[in-house]
Parts: C-alpha cells; sequence; structure tokens
C-alpha cells in the first residue's frame, strides 16, 4: 500500500513552460521519502501538487496524477485532501501569529471537528512530541523563537493526526542543536506510522532518516534511489552533502558538524 | 504577502505568564465584565441629562454595528468599507417590515439581520477574491451603488425626502413614548426605555461574538486573517470562511441600522454615507482591533467626542460655539480635527487601542501585588 502516488505529473503557471514535467515519485507506507534538489528545481511546485494549493498560486495540473492513500485527489480542494489524511507544514514556519499556541493547534483540527475531550487526545499526542509547547500554550505564536515555531508549524500538522505529513524545509534557519531536535521528532513520528515526504537543503538530514530519496532538477527527477545509495553516490555528495549546499541554512562548519552527527547515529 | 491586513497588533498579555496567573485573568476578566454589566444597568437612573443619555443610545446602537466590523476587520482581516450599505438594507427591511407591513419588532429586527445577512453573502463571493486596499475601493462602490438605489426605489425608502422607521413597540406601547404601568404610572422614561432596548440587543451581540472568536470558525477568521495560506493547507476552506465572516459582519450590521433609524424615527437615502463605514473602521482601530470590548468602547468613544467637544467649547479658547461667518473654529470642526488625531495617535502610541491603554494600569497593579505576594 502506497500512502502517496505522483503518476507522471505536470504542471504549468500560467503559460510559462512546465515547471514540473512528468515527475513521478511513490511515498510507501510507513516510510520517510526525501525530496532534494536546488532552488527552482520545483520542490515548492511539488508540493502544492500535492496539498492542492496550486490554484492559490496560480498554477495547474497540465497531466498526470495525484493518488492520496488510494484516492485520486488530482483536482480536490486542500480541505477534502486534509480529511483523507493528508497534512503539511509549510517552508517558513506558517504559524498564526495573533493567535495563542493552543489556537494554532486547535485549527490544525479544523477538518476534524473534534469534541473537545478528542481535541484534548489529539493535543496530548502532539505535546509528547513536543513537551515544550505545553508551557506556552496561552502564548501568541508570534512570539516564540524559531524553533518553537517550527515545533509548532509540525504540531498543528499533527492535530489532524494525518496518515501522510508533509515536511517543507523543517531546518531552514534553525540553529543546530535545534535541527538535531526536530530531525528526531520527525523519525519518532515517523515510528508510530505516519508517511513522510520530506523536502530539505540539509541533505545530510534528509538522508539520514529517511528510506528513500529523490533528486529534482530543473522540474524532472533526475535521480533516485534507496537513501543509503544517494549517501554513497558522489555526484549527491559533491552537490548536497558538502558545504556548499548547506551553506545556505547554517554556517558551513556548524552545519558539517550536526550533518555527521546525524549520519552517525542513524547509519 | 498573502494577508490583506497586516497580522493583528499582537496582545501579548499572558506572554510568559503562568497557567496560575492566566486563570486569575480569566476571573478578573468575568469581574469586570459584571461590573460592565451592572454599571450599564444603573446608568440610566444615574445620567439625568437628556444629551448624554441619547449620546449613549446611539453608542450602544453603533457598538452593535462596531462589532460586525469587529468580525470582518479585526477577527477575518477583511478591510469593509460597505458597512454603510448593509446598516441601510437592515433600516429598509426594518421599515419595510414594519411600517409597510405593520409586523412587530420582534419580526422586523431579527430579519434585518437575515435580510443584511444575505446581502452580505451576495456581494462575498466577489469580494473576498481581492485583497486589502482593492477590497476596500470595491466595498466602497457598494457605498454609491447603494444611495442610487435608495434614492431610486422611492416606494421603499420615500426617496430623498426620507421614509418614517418603524417604532419599537413592547405591549402595545412605543419606547419612545417610555413605558407604563397599567395603572398609567411612568415606570421608564423614554431614555430608559430605550436604553435598556438598545443594550439587550447589544449584550446578545456581544455574547454571540464572544463566543464566535472563541469558536472553531472565529479561529479560522483569524487563521485566514494571519496567514490564508498556512490556513488552507490546514484544510481550512478560505474563501468559504472569508463569506461567512461577511455574512454575520453584515447581519449585525442590518440589526445596528434597524436600530439607529427606529430610534431616530426617520430616516434619508443620503445618510448612508461613506462616512457613516469610516467611523465603524475608526471604532475597531481606536478601541482595539480583534477585541469584543475593544470594538464596544471604541463605539462610546466616536459617538461621545464630538458632544465631549461641543460641551467643553465654551471653556476652550479660540473655539466659538455657533458656526461663524469669519471661519473660526467651531466645535464640530475641532472635533474632526480631534477625530483624525486621536487616530495617528493610537495608532502610533498604542496600536492594540484604548483597550489597551486601560488594561495597562491594570495589569501593572496585578503584577505588583503577584510579585509581592511572592
Amino acid at each position: 500500500m502506497n500512502s502517496l502516488v505522483i503518476d507522471s505529473l505536470s504542471v504549468r503557471y500560467g503559460a510559462a513552460s512546465l515547471a514540473l514535467e512528468d515527475v513521478s515519485l511513490t511515498v510507501p507506507q510507513g516510510q520517510i521519502v526525501s525530496l532534494l534538489g536546488p532552488n527552482g528545481a520545483g520542490k515548492s511546485t511539488l508540493m502544492r501538487a500535492v496539498s492542492g494549493l496550486l490554484g492559490v498560486h496560480g498554477g495547474t495540473v497540465a497531466s498526470g496524477r495525484v493518488e492520496l492513500l488510494g484516492n485520486d485527489v488530482t483536482n480536490e480542494r486542500s480541505s477534502k485532501r486534509v480529511k483523507l489524511g493528508l497534512a503539511q507544514a509549510l517552508e517558513g514556519r506558517q504559524v498564526f501569529p495573533g493567535l495563542t499556541v493552543a489556537e494554532n493547534l486547535a485549527s490544525g483540527a479544523y477538518v476534524r471537528r473534534y469534541r473537545k475531550v478528542q481535541e484534548l487526545e489529539a493535543r496530548e499526542r502532539v505535546l509528547h512530541h513536543f513537551p515544550r509547547l505545553g508551557d506556552l500554550m496561552q502564548r501568541k505564536a508570534g512570539y516564540l523563537s524559531g524553533g518553537e515555531q517550527q515545533m509548532l508549524a509540525i504540531g498543528r500538522a499533527m492535530m489532524s493526526q494525518p496518515k501522510v505529513l508533509l515536511l517543507d524545509e523543517p531546518s531552514l534557519g534553525l540553529a543546530p542543536k535545534i535541527v538535531a531536535d526536530v530531525r528526531d521528532v520527525i523519525v519518532d513520528i515517523n515510528k508510530e506510522g505516519t508517511s513522510i515526504l520530506l523536502v530539505e537543503q540539509n541533505a545530510a538530514m534528509a538522508m539520514a532518516i529517511a528510506q528513500y530519496g529523490y533528486v529534482l532538477e530543473g522540474g524532472r527527477v533526475v535521480k533516485e534511489g534507496k537513501a543509503e545509495d544517494l549517501r554513497g553516490d558522489a555526484e549527491i555528495a559533491e552537490l548536497y552533502l558538502g558545504a556548499s549546499a548547506v551553506g545556505a541554512a547554517e554556517p558551513p562548519a556548524q552545519a558539517t558538524g550536526i550533518d555527521t552527527e546525524g549520519v552517525i547515529q542513524h547509519v | 504577502m498573502t494577508t490583506t491586513l497586516e497580522p493583528a497588533p499582537i496582545d501579548d498579555d499572558t506572554a510568559g505568564v503562568p497557567a496560575e496567573v492566566v486563570r486569575t485573568k480569566k476571573r478578573s476578566t468575568r469581574v469586570w465584565v459584571a461590573v460592565w454589566v451592572v454599571a450599564m444597568l444603573v446608568v440610566p437612573w444615574v445620567v439625568q441629562s437628556d444629551l448624554w443619555m441619547g449620546v449613549g443610545i446611539f453608542a450602544l446602537i453603533a457598538a452593535v454595528g462596531a462589532l460586525g466590523m469587529q468580525v470582518i476587520t479585526g477577527f477575518a482581516g477583511q478591510i469593509s468599507m460597505g458597512h454603510a450599505v448593509f446598516m441601510a438594507i437592515g433600516a429598509y427591511t426594518s421599515a419595510w417590515l414594519g411600517v409597510d407591513e405593520g409586523l412587530p419588532v420582534w419580526v422586523w429586527l431579527p430579519a434585518a439581520a437575515v435580510v443584511a445577512g444575505l446581502a452580505g453573502g451576495v456581494v462575498a463571493p466577489a469580494a473576498v477574491r481581492i485583497r486589502g486596499l482593492y477590497l476596500a475601493v470595491a466595498t466602497l462602490a457598494l457605498i454609491f451603488i447603494g444611495t442610487y438605489v435608495w434614492e431610486t426605489w422611492t416606494s421603499l425608502s420615500g426617496g430623498v425626502n426620507g421614509r418614517t422607521a418603524p417604532a419599537v413597540e413592547i405591549n402595545g406601547q412605543d419606547l419612545l413614548d417610555g413605558y407604563w404601568s397599567s395603572g398609567g404610572e411612568e415606570i421608564l422614561t423614554s431614555f430608559q426605555a430605550w436604553w435598556y432596548f438598545a443594550l439587550a440587543v447589544l449584550l446578545i451581540v456581544t455574547v454571540l461574538t464572544w463566543n464566535l472568536k472563541r469558536s472553531r470558525l472565529g479561529r479560522a477568521f483569524m487563521a485566514v486573517r494571519d496567514r490564508d495560506i498556512a490556513a488552507g493547507v490546514a484544510g481550512i476552506p478560505v474563501t468559504r470562511t472569508k463569506v461567512v465572516a461577511f455574512v454575520i459582519s453584515s447581519a449585525f450590521a442590518g440589526v445596528s441600522g434597524a436600530l439607529l433609524v427606529s430610534y431616530m424615527g426617520y430616516f434619508t437615502p443620503s445618510q448612508w454615507t461613506m462616512m457613516v463605514s469610516v467611523d465603524f473602521i475608526a471604532m475597531v482601530v481606536i478601541g482595539g482591533m480583534g477585541t469584543v470590548a475593544g470594538a464596544i468602547l471604541g463605539a462610546f468613544f466616536i459617538k461621545a467626542m464630538p458632544e465631549m467637544v461641543n460641551v467643553l467649547s465654551p471653556y476652550l479658547p479660540f473655539v466659538s460655539k455657533d458656526a461663524s461667518a469669519d471661519g473660526g473654529v467651531t466645535a464640530p470642526l475641532l472635533s474632526q480635527f480631534l477625530y483624525g488625531l486621536v487616530i495617528v495617535l493610537v495608532l502610533i502610541f498604542e496600536p492594540k487601542g484604548l483597550l489597551a491603554l486601560f488594561k495597562r494600569p491594570i495589569d501593572w497593579i496585578r503584577a505588583r501585588i503577584s510579585g509581592g505576594s511572592k
């Protein structure tokens, strides 16, 4: 059983050339699949096609299909996809700054229409992964630190008890120690049975926890394989695992440090 | 960015405050609400001035509309200039049902809410696709369309001469004549009766708004206001949520409009101007964006300020009491200056509004007390 299947998907924005061309990708049940690629490769477009937000950004599916838990959702609204069991933590930690942490979490459960007891249960499960948020319940999310906001963004996504979780650059702009925390939480969430599609600039982190990886360039999948094979791939190592690729998010020296740690812990 | 307004000023009341103190604050909120309600009940027996009772009743009526503006602007983050139109729709609905059809207040007042809400629902799907200033301009156009319609539809509006509004009759007594016992004794004066009636409506709308803010729907409004893309990702239908905010806001405006004309007794198509909408935006900005109490506070402030200036004008230098031919500063002119000045001062010094300004000394005292007890 596959949680998410993208089949020969092509996407265009307006009359421009294709932003995604004939992309196929599969997230098997219970696995972490990682998506690598430079800026402009089409990672965000792919995420939008999965979450149903292409229309908001003026994009359309030119051909191909998106299948979520066995349902064809290519043209479904995003609320329908969330109901089916999809959740997403957006790039840039898009929490609702004017709402408290508790309210942010509650809005993540919007489609589930929980009773109060169910909502508290869902919240307990989230807080089990992010105990720090428990101390911040009444604080406005706009006042949280970057790491706390990232945890809240993932926690909010978890409130709908998704079967498939999309994570867009969860390590972006976070301190190395926090990146390690976030990585551990992703692994924990996955162990509980949630399939995860992880888009990451921090390729070493992504490859350390993923079972399978895809490399996207210029809107096409140029390489795919098991994580351990991709880790050993000389070209990938040079392009994504070296200091140059992670440098965007963190100072190279520190980044290398945390990358090594990640690989050592999980290989 | 994706939001139509800057995210509302963040109210950091509870940041870093232990849960125990948060509970204390909730309890003290209840105390303040109780104090406010009791004070409002006592006002008509304490205030003897006809002038100030009149101002107070207009403020209560305006507060209903301000809560509507708070829903669309403060909660859902959409700037709407169309409030005057939806007030007018509520007013004409009440006049049609209350005067032309002779139906009682408990029919025409809810009907004003329903018809204005439906009108909001008709306009909203077009309006919610545009953002920010574009939305403001598009809804501004509604005002001119509305004025044209009212002036043309003379059988309903009476044309430029205006028409009578329905009276609020309870047990067959027009509240404008006061409320009398069966023995012919006056129980409530005209002002007292109308004060309590307007207050009752305001309390209902306040409770509705307060519950809305804490509900799933209210959270969806604020999620759309803060980050509409993230709201969409969380499964909140962004467009439908904005439409619902429009409908609720318009319904409250309709109630406010119906009450307003009923209290005035007579109204014309030309009174539903842009300034009416601007006043409501000013109320929520000055009172405090995104808060229930802020909208009510703002309504009282905006309604009371011109009269305050008028009353004080004999004691102020350079202000002439009456309009003068030599172009001196008159009280209405001064009050307009102050109106602008207050908005600017609030935006610069206390973007969270007057409500936050009043809360500040209370919080300071509370911090002192709880700090001392530790």
